[in-house]
């Protein structure tokens, strides 16, 4: 498993409440309440691992007049470690504490589950 | 009256500086789309070769989406470009190398060169700086050799690099270039060539007369002042201290000839200055790998005519 970051949590978390769904990179960002520029590395840790895998999205560039976005999604075997992934990190943060982060929420066990 | 000049004053001021700020952000609007495009293209090089494209295209796809917004687009670029390091960190492909391991994981001799040659700004303008610095760092390693003797020495070197296949510290050199990874410029397009030439410059003994023709009027060195280029230079000026000692009817007398056709070469050394972007010069390199050769020196130090001098 890889190392757990605030970052990568909250992608997974954001991810995981429609774990078929594909994602582009700046949707990801706005969802999981991260900044453009961090998702990135956290996009591509999460990758190596093989909890996400990413596809180009499928579409003629000169007919949509725009270029083609990479589009990120859970691996739909990994999603229960992806959850696992999650809740540990829930646990491993002391909620009586400020969170790291401004867009950090834990939340309750009864809802990440 | 004048409350009216005063009046009318600040309303020509205020008029004024809202043009102003229209045409500044029309400017940098129209800017903004070039910008971003040139940062994520930054960003993206500093991946490994085989995930610059696809992340150049992700973040240009998602950068466009931001096309409405340029000024939050070129941000947006901005922050690409601050977290690619992170995310070459994440990827497999080379280690990511800090900026002293890159000089130290190097071959060493040009390691030590790149160090050494720093350390030594020159002294003198012209192409006498490089002569001057050479013997100053090969002072470093041979304090108690003659100049005489180093100048040999570095004479001697150059004679063994002229017939090798190709000179270690070259290779090192484009390795380090390729490493770059590809695009279509004069100096790819120079290196591509000269790999293509290698195996027929290898194949002919004797002088490469080739040379000259093959690599314009020029004589070998290239305008774009690229790696391949400085290779065939460099056997280029080696050629005449090869022939030199293979014949050894055409042995000048050495030193004091030496020193003179010396002077010469390291006048066209001069030129890797540009090369190698200021101080750090291809002499250096020569210089600091002289010592191992110093040991199997046979040649007398000094002729007849310096001993009465």
């Amino acid at each position: 498993m890889a190392r757990m970051t605030i970052q990568r949590a909250l992608i997974l978390r954001a991810m995981l409440e429609t774990p078929l769904e594909d994602w582009y990179g700046l949707e990801l960002a706005e969802t999981a309440g991260l900044k453009t520029g961090t998702i990135y590395p956290a996009l591509a840790a999460l990758e190596q691992t093989g909890l996400l895998t990413s596809t180009w999205e499928e579409i003629d560039p000169a007919h949509e007049g725009r270029p083609r976005r990479r589009f990120y999604r859970l691996v739909p075997e990994r999603v229960a470690d992806a959850r696992s992934y999650v809740d540990q990190f829930d646990v491993a943060l002391n909620p009586t504490r400020a969170p790291a982060r401004g867009s950090l929420r834990v939340l309750p066990r009864s809802q990440t589950a | 009256m004048s409350g009216l000049i005063l009046a009318i004053g600040t309303f020509a001021l205020g008029l004024g500086w809202v043009i102003f700020q229209a045409l500044i952000a029309d400017e940098l609007s129209g800017w903004a789309p070039y910008a971003t495009r040139a940062l994520i293209g930054i960003a993206s090089r500093r991946l490994p070769a085989q995930c610059r494209d696809r992340y150049r295209e992700e973040w240009l796809a998602e950068a466009e989406q931001l096309g409405d917004r340029p000024l939050t687009a070129f941000g947006y670029a901005l922050r690409v470009l601050a977290r690619a390091a992170s995310v070459r960190a994440q990827l497999p492909g080379e280690p990511r190398r800090r900026w002293f391991q890159k000089r130290t994981v190097e071959i060493p001799a040009l390691a030590t060169t790149d160090l050494i040659a720093d350390a030594l700004p020159p002294r003198r303008s012209g192409p006498l700086v490089e002569w001057y610095d050479v013997e100053q760092v090969m002072r470093l390693h041979q304090p108690d050799e003659t100049t005489e003797r180093l100048m040999q020495a570095q004479a001697r070197f150059a004679a063994l690099v002229a017939p090798a296949p190709l000179s270690p510290a070259f290779v090192a050199l484009k390795e380090r270039r390729l490493r770059r990874g590809p695009s279509d410029t004069a100096s790819d397009r120079a290196e591509t060539a000269s790999r293509e030439y290698e195996p027929f410059f290898a194949s002919r003994p004797g002088p490469r007369q080739d040379l000259p023709r093959r690599n314009g009027p020029a004589g070998g060195v290239d305008p774009e002042w690229t790696i391949a280029p400085l290779t065939r230079a460099e056997r280029r000026i080696a050629e005449p201290y090869r022939q030199a000692l293979e014949d050894p009817a055409n042995c000048p007398p050495w030193p004091t000839a030496a020193r003179e056709a010396f002077r010469a070469a390291l006048d066209s050394y001069d030129q890797r200055r540009r090369f190698r972007s200021g101080r750090r010069t291809v002499v250096c390199a020569h210089a600091v790998r002289l010592p191992a050769f110093l040991g199997s020196w046979d040649m007398p130090s000094t002729t007849a005519e310096d001993e009465a001098a």
